[in-house]
């Protein structure tokens, strides 16, 4: 899958030298085979030592402007300008040739499926598709796009405000597409990229190598642009592998396979228990073995009620540590029934 | 066409690994749900434990503004112990796939249908309305979801809910097995879909383009894992797409199922 990456020229602005070029640096061992930055943000990009080659710059479609960018040394330019024909664009087009600068065309969706003012491939450029609100539906991309791109070389964007973003990129993959442009749990409004990425991999079974640091490196790049995770973001989030209630943490200790989707380390996240008002004897008892503390029936039980108690009265499930605590105010109970 | 949510920000959402809502806080979400013209809620599980009894049955009281449903492993007791609460409406759940029954009841597919025929019986006798839960269904076989959905009706289950339990379907397959489904059964199918590949909204939307009119998720998409269907961006989708007009002012209870959150251990937060 080839990964056109937004998140950099999302960040370009707000980020120094040399966080840009660790930014670059993460976004390059994920993956991202091309950072595409808006024009008025080239110059600091390159001035953070991103090489040329590896940019592909927004930009009017002016011939000046495209030229401007040949003499930077970048070879690659999606034209900002959206829905212009064929014909509108064919000065830029034969000059951007000429500098040897590969050109992308924008194709926005605005609304009916069947509005459409113009044909990936049909005049031998590529396009990227645009659908900015997100309202589009997977199967309709599904239907329409390969109707729309025969022969053609075309790229997606998907807006992510309804939550379709992941699977509308994915069903532009199926349609053939030739890459995504997507930024980091969706930085830039779209689809995350390492959703996309997984999903394509593991469930459309592409067979893809999955970087063993892929949430890691994602999280790094996160706190670089100072974003917050949330807890349940898919793949991202802490508790995305993390478990509570009775009948999950019975079933995972049983076999994983039953409550998660694949093994965490394949991503580099990590299972975890959570004790709260949820858990039962199974959880409890994983902990207390894993702490080294000896329990039987009786003190599981009591421990069990105590855990729930103190959930509910912290209004949060318990800390590191709170468990110890827990165990030594009922000690007597565990080493009486021990 | 009307796309019916049952709301399980109480049941399913609350397991969030670390989430505890306080009683008023369930109060409110549910108050706040009833007035954006909700009418179906999962609210807890019975079976927890005494206190979780009394809430119940205090969330009970107030809501007669909709159908307020007890989740319920397929046990006896458990069941027993719902109907004592008051519900009249109460959900069994039991695995479908060949999977969750070999490695986590060591069970066999006879043993669930008996097992599903009791408990739906035993729902109907006391005079109320059974659901049941097909756990795992989407990594189970249709033809048993079939089986399970026929006994479960035979016995008097009024709605069927297909669980895509760790979130593995793509939106195609949704479409596929929902309009083979449906149509074969003999009770409503509710898709309860889960975000782990973050396709839970798209899965949905799946389902209802074919057929089916009732989905399960939660506010702010909380739950196990990556959590279930998030309800504003879903009914975001069905005004922009279908033209539903479901206009819901749930800010008010985000704000408290966001304010439990936050209360989780760690920086990070929905």
């Amino acid at each position: 899958m080839r990964w056109i990456d937004s998140t950099l020229g999302t960040a370009a602005r707000g980020l120094s030298q040399q966080e840009l070029r660790m930014l670059a640096g993460e976004l390059a061992e994920l993956g991202a085979s091309v950072y595409e930055v808006a024009y008025s943000d080239l110059e600091t990009v390159l001035q953070a030592g991103v090489a040329p080659a590896q940019l592909r710059v927004l930009a009017p479609a002016e011939p000046a402007a495209i030229l401007a960018i040949g003499g930077a040394g970048v070879k690659a330019v999606r034209l900002e300008d959206h829905n212009r024909s064929a014909q509108q664009l064919a000065g830029v087009w034969q000059g951007a040739a000429q500098n040897e600068i590969q050109l992308t065309a924008t194709w926005e969706w605005h609304g009916e499926m069947g509005d459409g003012k113009t044909t990936a491939g049909a005049d031998g450029q590529s396009r990227l598709f645009i659908d900015r609100q997100g309202r589009a539906d997977p199967l309709d991309w599904a239907d329409w796009l390969p109707e729309r791109t025969k022969g053609g070389v075309f790229e997606f964007w998907g807006g992510n405000q309804c939550g379709l973003g992941t699977a509308n990129a994915l069903a532009a993959m199926r349609s053939g597409a030739d890459g995504i442009l997507a930024a980091v749990a969706g930085v830039d409004g779209g689809a995350p990229w390492e959703e996309v990425f997984v999903a394509w991999n593991l469930l459309e079974k592409k067979g893809g190598v999955l970087p063993p640091e892929l949430v890691p490196r994602c999280r790094r790049i996160l706190g670089l642009l100072g974003r917050p995770v949330p807890l349940n973001k898919p793949l991202l989030g802490s508790n995305i592998f993390a478990h509570e209630s009775g009948i999950h943490v019975d079933g995972v200790l049983k076999n994983p396979v039953l409550y998660e989707p694949f093994p965490p380390e394949l991503v580099g996240q990590r299972r975890s228990l959570i004790l709260g008002t949820h858990s039962g004897r199974a959880a409890v008892a994983q902990q207390l073995s894993h702490l080294g503390l000896p329990w039987d029936r009786g003190c599981l039980e009591v421990l069990v009620q105590a855990v729930q108690q103190l959930a509910r009265r912290q209004g949060a499930g318990l800390a590191a540590g709170q468990l110890v605590r827990l165990y030594r105010q009922e000690e007597w109970i565990c080493e009486s029934t021990g | 066409m009307r796309v019916n949510w049952v709301d399980t920000t109480l049941r399913d959402g609350a397991q969030m690994p670390g989430l505890v809502f306080s009683l008023l806080e369930r109060r409110k979400i549910l108050d706040g749900l009833m007035r954006a013209g909700i009418r179906s809620f999962e609210i807890g599980v019975p079976a927890m434990g005494e206190q979780e009894r009394g809430e119940l049955r205090d969330l009970l009281q107030v809501g007669s503004a909709g159908d307020l449903i007890a989740w319920n492993r397929a046990v006896a007791a458990d069941v027993e112990m719902a109907l004592a609460c008051g519900f009249r409406h109460i959900h069994v759940s039991l695995p479908v796939s060949d999977l969750q029954l070999r490695d986590k009841l060591q069970r066999d597919r006879r043993w669930v249908l008996h097992r599903i025929d009791a408990c739906v019986r035993q729902i109907c006798a006391a005079g109320a309305t059974a659901y049941v839960g097909a756990e795992d269904a989407a990594r189970g076989e249709d033809e048993f979801f079939l089986t399970y959905a026929r006994t479960a009706a035979t016995a008097g289950a009024k709605r069927i809910r297909f669980a895509d339990t760790v979130g593995t379907l793509l939106p195609e397959e949704v479409a596929r097995r929902m309009a083979y489904l449906q149509p074969r059964c003999p009770i409503p199918i509710e898709f309860h879909g889960h975000n782990d590949f973050g396709l839970a909204v798209a899965n949905a939307a799946a389902a209802v383009r074919n057929g089916i009119v009732w989905i399960s998720g939660s506010l702010l998409g909380i739950g196990e894992r990556a959590g279930n269907t998030d309800l504003r961006p879903f009914y975001a989708v069905q005004q922009s797409v279908w033209g539903v007009r479901e206009a819901a002012a749930l800010a008010e209870a985000e704000g408290v199922v966001a304010t439990a959150v936050g209360r989780i251990a760690g920086d990070d937060a929905v």
